[in-house]
């Protein structure tokens, strides 16, 4: 399910004196199968964005479309169950831990399969689904999802997403708060299941992660795109215009190469490709 | 967000958002008795006072920079309560049952009965409009400094005014905090495919318990992390202290104040005398 934003704005309490433009005619085309980085400054608009994808916020102009489904600000042009939507593209909030109210785990995740209406049964069955793909096995399912660590709960909460099966998971900062270990097996998991084909779109100001698995990156800046790349292009120019960090691979290299290496760093992928590249380096010397 | 603006403070410059607090409050509890003062059954006078309330405070809505969709927007949760509170004034008989309006098979409707229902409907707008005017040109904290002026005779008595000042300013700084987790819980959940404007009324319950559950979870982790912080900076309740914002009233304030008791006064005088000019002055009465 390709997404198509064509000139999307939208202005935040409008006709107030609190109104705020959040995005500014936003263009931006995204392919399926993707995993795909949006990056940028605090207050440029991810997540407005992001809120657009499943409509949960509808463009005060312009239109997005994904797959059969059109969420216009023309109340004419915008599809009548615009709510199915949700169960195509799952999103991930920051913090998803508050989200969490059921009794039990398993109840919370089988939460969002019952109220797209799927039976009591087969709720259950995508919950412990999705439970074991997060790495949580069954002796979790009784528990009182208020009484997990922090991690845990994200993961009950990833999973409660996870489990309406989305063709598009968008998740937002999902490594905010989490130790370097959980935050690695988070990642991994959204790696994981992107390898099952799932589009990906993941916000996050951590630019190593970015480098490490995003396909595609997505800079947004001041409500608007300001460039769409993979990895290797947004990071083979400076980008502290929008208050970006260099990945530390690519400040490696960099680095290195004024002192007088000569690496390609449109090669360079992770620390191996590093490592080889200098070690290379130095038999040529 | 939009739906919660109303009454909100915003932040212009006009006299009532520079006039002090104290004031303010004075000026509206003074209004508010204006407003609710009873002039009997003589409907040319009543509708006459409050023609005069209604014009003073269309003047401060004018002047406080409210529009008058905002106005609508105030009203809107009232309409339920307006018609529920028209039928039981109009169907009661009041007043001198002379005046027949018309009946409802051998049901009388009295024309005193419906001018009434008219002047309680008029006199709750106006209340709903002078407390709008209030929160929407003061700040919240500037009204909790003012409440505790106010409370300040009672701590002769041993009664903690202070306290009760700094929970109230606490609760007021926490409101739309509290509201921008109802609308964050309420998006992430609606991701999980709750429906919180439509449905029946079972779904709807779990909706809602899917919203205050996490509400209250979120709400118990702020006031623990937030009495923490306020003992960590060693906050004493019974503290004496001196205040970084300190209120003035002046000259102005002042004039405001005798201004209004003036109305006030003039409210008392006519309620209690039952002056009517037109039918003194002209000879005028409605029928």
């Amino acid at each position: 399910m390709p997404i198509d934003f064509s000139k999307v704005t939208f202005v935040y309490n409008r006709r107030s004196p609190f109104q705020y433009e959040a995005l500014h005619e936003v263009n931006l085309h995204l392919d399926e199968g993707k995993f795909i980085a949006l990056v940028g400054r605090t207050g440029s608009g991810k997540s407005t964005l992001i809120q657009h994808l499943n409509a949960l916020l509808s463009p005060t102009e312009g239109d997005v479309t994904i797959d059969e489904f059109v969420n216009s600000s023309d109340k004419h042009k915008r599809s009548k169950k615009l709510k199915d939507l949700r169960k195509k593209v799952g999103l991930v909030f920051q913090f998803p831990e508050y989200q969490l109210f059921e009794e039990t785990v398993e109840k919370d995740v089988a939460f969002g399969p019952k109220n797209f209406g799927y039976t009591k049964d087969l709720s259950t069955q995508l919950a412990h689904e999705s439970l074991t793909t997060v790495g949580l096995d069954a002796s979790f399912y009784e528990r009182s999802p208020f009484e997990l660590s922090g991690g845990e709960k994200r993961k009950v909460a990833i999973a409660g997403i996870l489990a309406l099966d989305p063709d598009i998971l968008v998740v937002d900062e999902p490594t905010a708060g989490l130790d370097p270990e959980a935050a690695r097996e988070t990642m991994e998991l959204f790696e994981k299941i992107h390898q099952r084909g799932k589009t990906i779109i993941l916000v996050t100001h951590d630019m190593n992660i970015v480098s490490q698995y995003a396909e595609e990156v997505v800079v947004m800046d001041n409500g608007k795109v300001a460039e769409v790349g993979t990895p290797e292009e947004i990071f083979s120019h400076p980008i502290s215009q929008y208050s970006l960090e260099m990945p530390l691979l690519y400040e490696t290299a960099r680095q290195l190469n004024e002192k007088g290496y000569k690496l390609n760093e449109k090669k360079i992928k992770n620390i191996d490709d590093l490592a080889s590249a200098i070690a290379e380096g130095r038999k040529e010397r | 967000m939009s739906t919660f603006s109303m009454g909100r403070y915003v932040p212009y410059n006009s006299f009532v958002h520079r006039m002090d607090p104290r004031a303010k409050i004075f000026g509206l509890i003074a209004l508010m008795v204006a407003i609710f003062m009873d002039f009997g059954y003589s409907w040319t006078l009543t509708f006459t006072m409050d023609g005069i309330a209604f014009v003073l405070i269309l003047v401060l809505l004018w002047s406080t920079h409210t529009s008058f969709r905002q106005v609508l927007n105030s009203l809107k949760s009232l309409w339920f309560m307006a018609i529920f509170l028209l039928i039981i004034y109009i169907l009661m008989p009041t007043g001198t049952s002379d005046w027949l309006a018309f009946k409802i098979g051998t049901y009388p409707i009295y024309w005193d009965s419906i001018l009434n229902a008219a002047k309680i409907l008029l006199r709750l707008i106006l209340m709903i409009e002078l407390t709008m005017v209030l929160t929407s040109s003061t700040k919240p904290l500037d009204l909790t400094y003012a409440f505790e002026w106010y409370l300040y005779p009672l701590k002769l008595i041993g009664f903690p005014s202070h306290e009760v000042a700094m929970t109230l300013s606490i609760a007021l700084r926490f409101i739309p905090t509290i509201l921008e987790d109802v609308e964050r819980i309420m998006k992430a959940q609606s991701s999980r495919g709750v429906d919180f404007a439509h449905g029946k009324i079972g779904a709807k319950f779990r909706a809602v318990v899917s919203l205050i559950v996490p509400l209250f979870v979120s709400s118990f982790i702020r006031s623990e992390e937030l009495a923490n912080a306020m003992e960590c900076r060693g906050y004493d309740p019974k503290a004496k202290r001196t205040r970084y914002r300190q209120l003035k009233f002046s000259w102005w304030d002042l004039l405001e104040t005798v201004f209004v008791s003036a109305v006030l006064a003039v409210f008392i005088y006519v309620a209690v005398t039952k002056f009517d000019p037109f039918k003194v002055w002209w000879g005028l009465t409605l029928r």
